[in-house]
């Protein structure tokens, strides 16, 4: 199975504080990885650091193939326009523009494809959002403004896929359409790392570690 | 990127709109000013080189304003007699004279012209400012048919023009001055003088001076290098039952006049150009706070640096073109009302400048613009290039 993220020994302090202090693991294609722990245990910088939204204070990342941990900022930004799609704790839309626009985003920002919006319309559609597609996010729920963040982050089939805490706030029928959403991306062959506080989802997923003082521990999926 | 863009302008579409509006409205001001100050310079400078006379000379009971005899065109039906000629010419510091004929106003009641227009008739024997025309069209003088036109009549060079059931043949025409010789005929003073005293239409204007070829109207007068032109003017009003004006003086008169006008009008420009850029900068500025967690989301999604930097300045860009075009538009409008409603209230020799000059002076307006936008745009362009991309896991929901 390709592998499509490696971390190895990944450690990460702020001043005196050791935030990570070696995290290694790798993700598949195809395969779901959740973390959970407690809040401020460090889950949102592990994942800001697998996105290369941020360096590591030392370790390796290797994405797709390519190390990725020593690249300045535009080649790793063009990493993350290749290969990662982002579900943010919060929706990220942009106020601006509509649900259909939002989820067209990456496109517009890196070149737009007619086949696109039609994948897009889809998309929103797939998620219950058909009758909400020229809506602003002011006009939209909080349940919506996910549903259409994680359109976004599905777009352009990225073959990583970063969701922190997703169904967060959600009621259980919306935070179960946006967790089969991230099954079918997997099973379409996507790696998929789900940071939640949910055990029922954590659960669901390939494999789970549990982040705490710095470190990865796996847990049995069964338990 | 260009959808972005356009989102953003339409989002923030009263803000927009205000920015645009001061920006246009100091553009606008700026713009009309500096095309009417450039027409008014150069028409008193083309009507100072053809006037080529330092001092006018008319008939004391000549209730005209020299502004008006100089630069305005206003046809000047005044006589005096002609042995005023040479007693001027006697006077000390006068280096030559040469004396004009004006006829009465043409209009259509009493010519084939569909205009009014002056018919200045000038002394071949005196004169040296209808001379330089006469050589390009190597022509020693003109003989009793023929005329130079104004570049405001509308005739050609080689063209028949009937003037009070006279036929004329046009020998040449003069480049534009933004005086009154663009609507005149110049031709010999022995045939001003017979075409006027062979009009029933006209002898009551000029019989009660006398004949028609003992009269003058106006004599130009150039003096001696180093003369005192305001002392000729007192000898020449005190000896003599004329009046007589300084060309320069006059000029510089209506310009001063003038500058104030201009003045009130760049005063009001710059006050609208300075509110417009400090708008800018307050627009621009508060781009850097209010969208730095949408940048940190393009940077999160795969956008570079140079891209948020790109987004920044085509916004800005687009603004201040839009301002600066719709600016330019309202000050050509606002040149030529202006030009119309000054003209109007006061005499002044305006030359319109050419599409070229009008063309250079908007390309530099909008540069400068361009430039002030570029300024403008320097901190939310560093702000925005130096953006955590984190900041979109930590930041609240953004607008």
């Amino acid at each position: 199975m390709e592998t499509i993220l490696a971390v190895q020994d990944i450690k990460k302090s702020y001043g005196a504080e050791d935030v990570l202090a070696g995290i290694s693991f790798t993700v598949h294609a195809g395969e779901m990885l959740s973390i959970v722990g407690h809040s401020g245990v460090g889950k949102t910088t592990l994942l800001s650091i697998i996105g290369l939204l941020q360096s590591p204070t030392a370790g390796q990342i290797t994405l797709q193939g390519s190390s990725a941990g020593s690249l300045d900022s535009t080649k790793r930004a063009v990493l993350r326009s290749q290969y990662i799609g982002f579900v943010f704790q919060r929706a990220r839309l942009v106020g601006s523009l509509t649900a259909l626009e939002n989820v067209l985003l990456p496109t517009w920002l890196f070149g737009e494809k007619k086949e696109v919006k039609t994948k897009a319309e889809d998309l929103l559609c797939q998620l219950g959002l058909k009758e909400r597609l020229h809506y602003s996010p002011a006009q939209l729920s909080l349940g919506q403004m996910r549903r259409v963040a994680l359109a976004r982050a599905l777009l352009l089939n990225p073959s990583l896929i970063l969701a922190d805490e997703p169904t967060n706030d959600l009621d259980s029928t919306t935070s179960e359409v946006v967790f089969n959403e991230l099954q079918q991306a997997k099973e379409r062959g996507a790696a998929v790392i789900l940071v939640t506080h949910e055990k029922e989802y954590a659960a669901r997923a390939d494999r789970m570690f549990r982040l705490a003082n710095g470190l990865l521990h796996e847990e049995s999926v069964l338990s | 990127m260009l959808q972005i863009i356009m989102k953003s302008l339409q989002h923030r579409m009263i803000t927009n709109l205000a920015l645009l509006a001061s920006i246009a409205a100091g553009v606008c001001l700026i713009f009309s000013v500096t095309l009417i100050q450039f027409g008014v310079s150069d028409g008193l400078e083309k009507a100072r080189q053809r006037l080529g006379a330092d001092i006018l000379v008319v008939p004391s009971g000549a209730s005209v304003d020299p502004g008006e005899v100089l630069y305005g065109g206003a046809p000047s039906n005044i006589y005096m007699k002609n042995e005023l000629e040479q007693e001027v010419a006697n006077l000390k510091g006068v280096k030559r004279v040469t004396a004009q004929f004006f006829t009465q106003s043409l209009d259509e009641d009493c010519c084939d012209l569909g205009v009014a227009l002056r018919m200045i008739g000038y002394d071949p024997k005196t004169d040296w400012l209808v001379q330089p025309w006469l050589e390009n069209v190597s022509k020693r003088e003109l003989v009793d048919n023929e005329v130079i036109i104004g570049s405001g009549v509308t005739a050609a060079k080689g063209n028949n023009l009937t003037i009070l059931g006279k036929e004329f043949h046009v020998v040449a025409v003069m480049e534009p001055s933004g005086t009154g010789l663009d609507r005149s005929i110049l031709t010999s003073i022995s045939t001003a003088r017979k075409t006027a005293a062979n009009s029933p239409l006209l002898k009551n204007v000029w019989q009660k001076n006398g004949e028609a070829d003992k009269l003058i109207s106006a004599i130009l007068v150039e003096v001696e290098p180093g003369a005192d032109v305001r002392e000729i003017i007192v000898r020449l009003e005190t000896s003599h039952e004329v009046r007589a004006f300084s060309a320069s003086e006059t000029k510089r008169r209506i310009y001063e006049q003038f500058l104030v006008v201009v003045g009130l009008l760049a005063a009001s420009g710059i006050v609208a150009l300075v509110a417009s850029m400090i708008q800018l900068f307050t627009r621009l500025y508060t781009l850097t706070v209010e969208r730095q967690g949408e940048w940190g989301l393009y940077l999160a999604i795969g956008a570079t640096p140079r891209k948020i930097t790109l987004l920044i300045i085509v916004e800005a860009g687009i603004l201040c073109s839009l301002g600066a075009a719709g600016g330019l538009i309202l000050g050509y409008l606002l040149y030529l009302w202006s030009v119309t409603f000054i003209s109007t209230h006061q005499a002044f020799p305006f030359v319109y400048p050419g599409l070229g000059l009008m063309g250079v002076t908007a390309a530099g307006i909008y540069l400068f613009w361009l430039l002030v936008t570029v300024f403008a745009a320097w901190i939310p362009i560093y702000r925005g290039g130096h953006i955590e991309p984190t900041l979109v896991m930590t930041r609240g929901e953004f607008d």
